[in-house]
């Protein structure tokens, strides 16, 4: 709240803003002229906010990024043992930093964070790549738990729905290996993927 | 009216998502100095079998005076809970007989199978009859774990049969199994 | 039935002066005779492994091959009782052969039993 009696005093509503603050008490104390001017900062200060608040990284880089556009991977009843299985999909990963720069950590729901699907005691191993290409089938293998780091996004709106749809490839597959000698049963897990700026 | 417009599209929204086979199980990530997603993963594996190692027979210039007999290791996996299995054997002979020809002339052969390996007598097979409540101890589908092979074939020729036969005629014939899970 | 016999000493005679016995053919060393030699172990010629694939059925199959080698069995049936017999010889291989007589044999003394060797080659 500006100081000075409340009769002469500007009334600035201009949320959160000191040099506002400790202007309208000099001004309430100046002529008509300088408090307009300080009237005039105080909105001017308010519009900025508001842009800052609707996220528009035209402004400025925030180091904030956002992973968008994920799907489960249902692989199904894999009738061919002897092949590997690939599933990919192309998602959304923004990143408001300079350089557009992130990094990407895989975790999955085995022990320790591997990638592991479960049928009771019994284990599907599975593997992760990643590209920072939209449309891919293949990228670079990632580890538990193991920053893959220098990707670049492309992604120009936190969540895509301007610009390209889509920025990243995720890239989930089951091993012939793996697959020969797995026992009949159903299994499941989850992939947890966390991004950070660069 | 829009009110009933933003129904009918959110419906085939909806609709579409679920034909795509798009589950609404994975979370996406808000924005912020970090960003956190999950997925789920699923995957069946039917059950499966596999047999190999097995090599052809080659009686030469057999002695007829004795029995001649082939035994072989040879590997069955079977991926199901109880890692069961069926064999069936067929002949190449009439009606999938177990018998060797040359022309018109013929010898019969019997056939033997056992669920462990490096024996050389098993349970006598009756052509496409399956012997079944078998039981592979391979730990993989290739039996490449060390001694792994899981099962003997037996093939036998009689001395009795063997004297029958023409001398210096080659007698030939296939002999195919045939393993399921169970 | 026939049988394969090696030993001279198993087959019957029916006795008598100047009845003929049979003596089983030996086969002798450097003679083209009834090829003989170690019993040959039946064992496999793995031509090449055969796999099914990893599947709901998986089928392989494996070839068989048996040949023998030529033999031929003598036995000797007597017709009548102390009186001549007849000399049984049978053979598994599909074409002629023939019967000599081994001339050494008959330089056996005159008085006393007397063999007589014959040699059985296929044609």
């Amino acid at each position: 709240m500006p100081g000075g009696t409340a009769g002469d005093a500007a009334r600035i509503t201009a949320p959160a803003c000191p040099e506002c603050s400790a202007a309208a008490a000099r001004a309430s104390r100046q002529p008509a002229r300088l408090r307009a001017g300080v009237r005039l900062l105080a909105l001017a200060w308010a519009a900025a906010s508001a842009l800052l608040a609707c996220g528009s990284p035209a402004l400025a880089e925030s180091n904030k990024v956002r992973l968008t556009g994920l799907s489960d991977v249902g692989f199904g009843t894999l009738a061919n043992l002897a092949a590997d299985a690939v599933r990919s999909q192309s998602l959304c990963l923004y990143a408001d930093t300079p350089t557009n720069g992130y990094s990407i950590t895989a975790l999955g729901s085995g022990s320790g964070g591997g990638f592991e699907l479960n049928s009771g005691t019994r284990i599907l191993p599975f593997d992760v790549s990643w590209t920072g290409v939209a449309g891919q089938s293949s990228g670079t293998r990632l580890s538990p738990n193991v920053p893959l780091t220098g990707q670049t996004s492309t992604a120009t709106q936190q969540t895509c729905n301007n610009g390209p749809p889509t920025s990243a490839s995720l890239i989930v597959a089951l091993r012939s290996g793996a697959l020969s000698n797995a026992m009949a049963g159903t299994y499941a897990g989850t992939l947890t993927l966390i991004v950070g700026p660069e | 009216m829009n009110d009933i417009r933003f129904r009918h599209s959110a419906l085939a929204c909806l609709l579409a998502a679920v034909a795509a086979g798009a589950a609404p199980a994975a979370t996406q990530g808000a924005l912020g100095t970090n960003s956190t997603g999950s997925i789920s993963i699923g995957a069946s594996v039917p059950n499966r079998v596999q047999l190999s190692g097995l090599s052809d027979i080659a009686f030469t210039n057999q002695d007829p005076a004795a029995d001649a007999s082939n035994a072989q290791n040879v590997c069955v996996w079977s991926n199901t809970s109880t890692r069961g299995y069926n064999v069936t054997a067929s002949g190449s002979g009439a009606g999938s007989a177990f018998t060797l020809a040359n022309a018109a002339l013929t010898v019969p052969y019997t056939v033997e199978w056992t669920g462990s390996s490096g024996q050389t007598s098993g349970t006598l097979l009756a052509p496409g009859t399956a012997l079944a409540g078998l039981v592979s101890g391979a730990s993989n589908a290739t039996c490449s774990a060390g001694a792994d092979e899981s099962a003997s074939l037996i093939v036998k020729i009689s001395s009795a049969s063997l004297q029958g036969m023409q001398a210096a005629a080659n007698y030939t014939g296939t002999l195919t199994l045939v393993v399921a899970p169970e | 039935m026939a049988t394969y016999v090696r030993d001279p000493s198993k087959v019957r005679s029916p006795g008598g002066v100047g009845a003929a016995r049979a003596a089983i053919a030996r086969p002798a060393l450097g003679t083209a005779a009834v090829v003989a030699g170690v019993l040959l172990v039946a064992g496999p010629a793995s031509a090449r492994p055969r796999a099914g694939e990893l599947a709901a059925h998986s089928t392989a199959s494996l070839s068989i091959a048996v040949s023998v080698r030529p033999r031929f069995d003598v036995r000797r049936e007597a017709l009548e009782a102390d009186g001549p017999g007849a000399v049984i010889v049978r053979s598994n291989f599909g074409h002629r052969f023939s019967i000599r007589r081994e001339q050494d044999a008959f330089r056996a003394p005159r008085e006393g039993p007397r063999t007589a060797v014959f040699i059985i080659v296929p044609d």
